[in-house]
């Protein structure tokens, strides 16, 4: 009892609550992570295709083709009779399962009404270009309506196929997209050229018939690629497979088209090395192909890229001021009114939400900066507006202000733990102080201000609020970077992943197809951002180990 | 000599070097200020012209001829360039307000006599003129828009006949008595349109005529012609006797009301929806002092629900038709007063699409009132005297034209954010279609006319709900772990925890958003009682863990003191596993089983009479929203999801500056206090979390600062429906949440939009307060620690 006594008096239960509280903490971060990771590593392994058949309580048979999905116990509401001709309603926990049919369509199943599940080797999961997954059994090819012979290289053949089939929509995605683009580009820039001289009343008519010299050459170009548009399109309609799916009618005949089939495999035949292959080639896709069906299926390039440039472009804002800022409050400034003013405009820079900087950023950089640079350098352009519309250059000025105190004050930090020794060496041989800041204290702390923009990089690859505003959108149709004068568009918008995660997990039709897309999505973001967070924390920790030792 | 001038040269470069360097410096330093004060200013320049009064200014005057007196209508167009005047006869002039003189004059009842005139409301409207001859004719200008050059455009005005030129009678000739017999007299009766209105939409029409003791209701609709694009409009006429003598009558644009208004006050509504119509309310417009007042004008505002009456006291109100109940019929209730003016009322002007007005005072005092707001814009003097004043107000309220003794004025109105005042954004507003005062915040609608809804206080609730929700789930875990992290941990252990939290801090929103609202919610909905026994269980299970310690000869004791943690997480994890897992069949068995057999017995029902509704409770969550049991509303993405998701978005913050501000307390004082025999729980509470409690506070203002701003989480978790209800299970819209979603469509420059910078800048304030508040703090306090 006494032991008791001393074990309240001295707090030692409110001691473990308290290291009850940062392990819960732990358990938090362990949990979110390992959670997105568990659900987003497994989501490009080929699942096996079960054929399940069921009896449901009224006696219908029936038999599909799915993907488990999910097993979940849930609570069920069962209707019982209480023997006097009431019904009564009791809620039961049963297991279920959670069935993708395709990819569009889970059936969620009793487990007490599957008579029978079994995996058949040759179950074929069909990836289509519209109307995700089919799953279902492989019958005949057809080529030019002729049926093929040869059953015993049928697999082979589809694939083949397949293969034939992603040649030329490379090529057409080439034609469309690459050249009538660059065509188009280029009749946008003719033509507003020629505004441009009307508006300045400089037009000749050698103007105008060299444009139209120069418009025709393209339309015939352009005729030329959208005949040979047309061939390869008549070309991909070439070959379609006979497969036969399951459903509640039993067994159905179905014809798909080669060309909308974007890989066909059967995983229940594939070998763990078959299935690593398939592994790698839907990541593959995801990161470097382009999105389908409204961003739920496919890849996420054009998202990965627009993060990685807003973000390079927003460096290129924020270092100099970032690191300029620091040396005036580390090594400048008298330490006094003025820096204590700085310092706190520093924490609030620091503590503004991040939707204000959006706001602002919409008000006085889109719409007051924006359209004063549309008047003078675009006004040819006008009434369509060039940068007075959200878009990459306002994001990265945008992030580049909210990140600004992040990179400020680790800069700071670093310089703050330069040894005055050195400083003061440098000032007794005689440099200026301009002098010590270049050869001294800059090269010694690059280390820091490179771990302040990795900070830096990884706040804005996050954040998604202000970019609302400022110039993200669902599909860009245009990277802003390509093939065509000046390369590098600022002024168009881009797709970024953090609200590609936003966009597809709570706007998209389906969201509960989506969901393992936007696990990969959320993934690959949180492993960027983690991975930039150690970086920096080990640099940080390797510099604080190096000026101990230069102290000592 | 010459080694001595190199030597110069090489000095004044290097100080130009020197210099330069410390310029670039200073501008950079500055930079940060710059920013700073760069938001504020423009944030502020945006949010400005919403405090600002309107005001006019006088454009150009001219004398009207003589021979155009006479105007009883005025009207202006869109381009602010034609103001068209309708005389008493049925003359329109379109007088230029250029040029200063009248480009066009038409007569569309030159061959009958007009006896009444009236217009439709809203923009482009419908002149109904009543005539002599017991029959109507509409007639409506219409202007079109001519461009000379891309700047200057003409506007040709033209009028056009709705029904044709010839009238449409409502009161036919009576036939003689004797048809054909000579010198019989013909009995004459009075046929004469004594009042007139008219109101329409683009499919309807429906014109009351005023004629004897009768009203002639002619309602008339839209049908297209068959084999080309030809519309024609047909209809009836049903005839009403009155007791009432109406001064004003009064329809509303879907033609559904009829309201007929005496001097006196009195007021008589119909129903002319129905095939029949007929009488459903009458009243007084005038409270029980009103028989010495009388009404001096009637009209109906915009969007056409509300009706504004003014007296010859100068009293103004404002109806519409509210229930008492949700199930009683509606009536006409006075939803608002505005007293502004000290003169009697000579007339009211509407505005075409917002619920502002212009009234006309008898000493010819002009006063711009807003209803929605119940703010008076502008006040000024057009007219010497109130009674002979004609105004009208351009559609989109940018221009006015007044008219008096044949003067016309014309004057350019700056009007543009009449819907904000104190009582609109923070108190209850009464708006058109509601029963009661309500704080709404409904900032569109697809209507044009629609009454914009701009109350910030569900926003605002919305904010401190969602913070204090947030920071009742962070502030005590974020404390205890900086004060045990700071004071007792291992310095290895220490190492890696603090890297930890920060890449907790490092989460994107967007990531802890999308599986709060897409998986947290739904989990919760099934688990609800299991998150709440979850911190609960937590405590218990520590609590027993550390009881450990008291076990004699304990062989298990083997975790030394400041790793706890390696202990407690895998029982962590084991006790929230649990919880869920037992709270399941718990969950069941409790509210199918005792617990609902004592709400049964609460409710005074009897087990045997369960009605089928009481057996509908299952669980916790059937319980909270079931009329036997808590009886409040639930929704999936509620308070619960956002405490917990914000909270962990905030914990990393609170955590670091508490357990910097724990770290730095000096050693001394905590040596000191062990050395008089304290235990180290005694030293932290009662020595280390008091000295450091500024810090803490500051770590504290920090985190609320945070949650205040934060948006995506808000956004994807919290159902975004901006209502006052501080119900935990309820969710919210937040300010920062309202503005992601409502900014991309917002007008630029309207109200709307300042509102959101609004918003933008009221965070801006608040968290600028709660963050210099917190530096002062934490500068403070590293001064302390520095001289002890």
């Amino acid at each position: 009892m006494n032991k008791f006594k001393k074990w309240y008096s001295e707090g030692t239960p409110w001691l473990w609550i308290s290291a009850s509280s940062i392990a819960l903490c732990l358990v938090i971060v362990i949990g979110i992570v390992g959670y997105i990771s568990i659900q987003a590593i497994p989501h490009f392994w080929p699942a096996p295709i079960e054929t399940i058949q069921i009896t449901s309580k009224n006696g219908v048979t029936a038999e599909y083709y799915g993907e488990l999905y999910a097993e979940e116990t849930v609570r069920k509401k069962v209707e019982e009779n209480n023997g006097n001709g009431k019904s009564k309603y009791k809620t039961v926990i049963v297991d279920s399962s959670n069935y993708k049919i395709s990819n569009n369509d889970f059936i969620w199943i009793d487990n007490s009404i599957i008579d029978k599940r079994q995996i058949e080797k040759d179950s074929v999961v069909f990836e289509r270009r519209e109307k995700g997954n089919l799953y279902a059994k492989l019958l005949k090819i057809k080529e030019n309506d002729v049926v093929l012979e040869d059953s015993r290289q049928t697999w082979e053949e589809l694939q083949a196929r397949i293969e034939r089939v992603a040649e030329l929509h490379e090529q057409i995605s080439e034609i469309q997209k690459d050249k009538i683009g660059a065509i188009n580009y280029q009749q946008e820039k003719i033509r507003l050229h020629i505004r441009y001289l009307e508006l300045k009343n400089k037009i000749t008519d050698a103007d105008s018939k060299q444009a139209q010299a120069d418009n025709q050459k393209l339309q015939d170009e352009y005729n030329i690629l959208s005949q040979e548009l047309n061939n390869l399109r008549k070309e991909l309609q070439r070959d379609s497979v006979t497969v036969v799916t399951k459903g509640i009618g039993g067994e159905t005949e179905q014809v798909v088209p080669v060309e909308n089939i974007v890989r066909a495999y059967r995983p229940n035949n594939l070998s763990v090395l078959g299935k690593t292959g398939v592994y790698f080639d839907r990541l593959g896709e995801y990161l470097f192909d382009e999105p389908r069906e409204a961003n739920t299926e496919g890849g996420v390039f054009p998202a990965i890229f627009g993060t990685v440039m807003m973000v390079l472009l927003m460096t290129v804002f924020v270092t100099p001021f970032g690191i300029l800022a620091a040396i005036y409050l580390r090594e400048y400034a008298k330490q006094g009114y003025l820096t204590r003013l700085i310092r706190i405009a520093v924490v609030n820079l620091a503590g503004v939400p991040s939707i204000v900087y959006g706001v602002f950023g919409l008000g006085f950089f889109v719409y007051v900066l924006g359209e004063h640079i549309d008047e003078l350098f675009f006004p040819e352009a006008l009434p369509t507006p060039t940068f007075g519309t959200p878009g990459i250059l306002w994001s990265a000025i945008t992030l580049a202000l909210l990140t600004l105190p992040v990179v400020i004050v680790t800069t700071e930090e670093g310089l703050s733990r330069i040894p005055r020794a050195l400083r003061e060496g440098s000032l007794a041989l005689g440099a200026t102080k301009s002098e010590t800041l270049w050869k001294v204290i800059l090269p010694i702390s690059t280390p820091s201000m490179i771990t302040g923009l990795i900070l830096a990089i990884a706040r804005a690859a996050g954040e998604v609020a202000p970019l609302m505003l400022v110039g993200v959108v669902k599909m860009a149709p245009t990277l802003p970077l390509d093939g065509n004068f000046p390369y590098l568009h600022m002024e168009r918008k881009f797709m970024h992943l953090g609200f590609h995660i936003y966009d597809v997990g709570f706007q998209s039709p389906n969201v509960e197809a989506a969901r393992p897309l936007v696990f990969a999505t959320a993934f690959l973001l949180i492993v960027v951002i983690i991975l930039l967070n150690i970086v920096a924390i080990i640099l940080r920790n390797r510099l604080r180990e190096k000026y101990k030792s230069i102290t000592g | 000599m010459k080694h001595q001038q190199n030597l110069e040269k090489a000095l004044t470069g290097r100080n130009i070097r020197d210099l330069l360097t410390r310029v670039i410096v200073y501008l950079g330093g500055g930079f940060v200020l710059i920013v700073l004060a760069l938001m504020f200013v423009y944030l502020g320049y945006e949010v400005y012209p919403l405090f600002t009064s309107a005001s006019s200014e006088s454009v150009s005057q001219a004398e009207l001829p003589h021979d155009k007196s006479a105007i009883v209508h005025m009207q202006l167009e869109e381009q602010n360039q034609i103001t068209t005047l309708i005389s008493k006869y049925g003359d329109m002039f379109f007088f230029s307000n250029d040029d200063g003189k009248v480009v066009r004059s038409e007569s569309p009842a030159e061959k009958y006599k007009v006896s009444a005139i009236a217009r439709t409301t809203g923009d482009s409207p419908i002149y109904a003129m009543g005539l002599e001859s017991g029959s109507f004719i509409l007639v409506k200008p219409v202007f079109s828009t001519k461009y000379i050059d891309a700047d200057t455009k003409e506007v040709i005005p033209a009028i056009e006949y709705p029904l044709g030129a010839d009238p449409r009678t409502v009161k036919p000739a009576p036939l003689s008595v004797a048809d054909g017999v000579e010198g019989d007299a013909v009995i004459e009766i009075d046929r004469r349109v004594k009042k007139i209105a008219v109101n329409r939409t683009e499919e309807k029409i429906t014109v009351i005529s005023h004629i004897g003791n009768e009203i002639v209701i002619s309602r008339l609709e839209r049908e297209e012609g068959f084999l080309d694009d030809s519309t024609e409009w047909s209809g009836s006429d049903v005839t009403l006797s009155l007791e009432a003598k109406p001064d004003y009558i009064i329809v509303d644009q879907q033609q559904l009301n009829l309201i007929l208004i005496e001097k006196s006050g009195l007021f008589f509504r119909y129903n002319i929806g129905t095939d029949v119509p007929h009488e459903v309310e009458r009243g007084s417009l005038l409270g029980e002092g009103g028989a010495q007042e009388k009404i001096t004008a009637a009209v109906m505002l915009a969007g056409s629900n509300s009706i504004v009456v003014g007296t010859d006291k100068g009293s103004i109100s404002q109806w519409f038709l509210t229930r008492k109940s949700t199930n009683a019929n509606p009536n006409l209730t006075k939803t608002r007063e505005f007293g502004a003016i000290n003169s009697g009322v000579a007339a009211i002007f509407p505005e075409n699409s917002r619920r502002g007005m212009a009234v006309v005072a008898n000493n010819g005092k002009v006063s711009f009132i807003y209803a929605t707001s119940n703010r008076v814009v502008l006040q000024k003097n057009y007219f010497t005297k109130g009674a002979d004043g004609i105004l009208a107000i351009s559609p989109r309220v940018n221009a006015i034209t007044t008219l008096e003794n044949g003067k016309i004025s014309f004057y350019h109105i700056d009007n543009e954010h009449p819907e904000i005042s104190y009582s609109a954004l923070w108190q209850k507003v009464w708006y058109e279609g509601y029963d009661a005062p309500e704080y709404i915040w409904q900032s569109s609608s697809a209507s044009n006319d629609f009454e914009a809804k701009f109350s910030f206080a569900p926003l605002v609730f919305g904010t401190i709900k969602a913070a204090f929700y947030a920071m009742l789930f962070a502030v005590p875990i974020a404390v205890l772990a900086g004060a045990y992290t700071a004071y007792f941990m291992t310095p290895g252990l220490r190492k890696v925890v603090k890297p930890t939290v920060e890449i907790m801090a490092a989460l994107p929103t967007v990531i802890l958003g999308f599986l709060a609202g897409l998986l947290l919610a739904p989990f919760i909905e099934n688990n609800l009682l299991g998150i709440f026994l979850l911190p609960l269980m937590m405590i218990l299970f520590t609590v027993l863990v550390s009881l450990w310690k008291i076990v004699p000869n304990n062989k298990l004791n083997i975790i030394p003191e400041g790793a706890e943690i390696v202990i407690l997480i895998p029982i962590l994890m084991v006790t929230i596993a649990l919880t869920f897992y037992l709270s399941h069949h718990l969950d069941v068995w409790l509210f199918e089983g005792p617990l609902r057999n004592l709400f049964i017995s609460n409710a005074g029902l009897e087990h045997e009479t369960l009605t089928g509704e009481m057996l509908n409770i299952h669980s916790m969550r059937d319980w909270v929203s079931h009329a036997y049991g808590l009886n409040i509303d639930f929704n999936m993405r509620n308070s619960i999801i956002i405490g917990i998701a914000m909270g962990i978005a905030v914990i990393p913050n609170i955590f670091s500056i508490t357990e910097d501000a724990i770290f730095s307390v000096p050693k001394s004082l905590t040596s000191g206090s062990l050395a008089l025999g304290a235990t180290p729980w005694q030293t932290m509470v009662k020595v280390v979390i008091l000295t450091a409690s500024p810090g803490i506070f500051s770590a504290i203002m920090i985190g609320l600062g945070r949650a205040i701003g934060e948006t995506m989480i808000v956004l994807m978790a919290a159902g975004n429906t901006p209502i006052m209800d501080f119900n935990i299970f309820e969710g919210m819209r937040t300010l920062a949440a309202n503005i992601a979603v409502e900014m991309p469509e917002a007008e630029r420059g309207s109200t709307h939009f300042r509102l959101l910078f609004l918003s933008g800048f009221t965070l801006f304030i608040l968290t600028f307060i709660f963050n210099t508040l917190s530096e002062v703090i934490s500068h403070r306090l590293r001064k302390k620690y520095s001289s002890m």
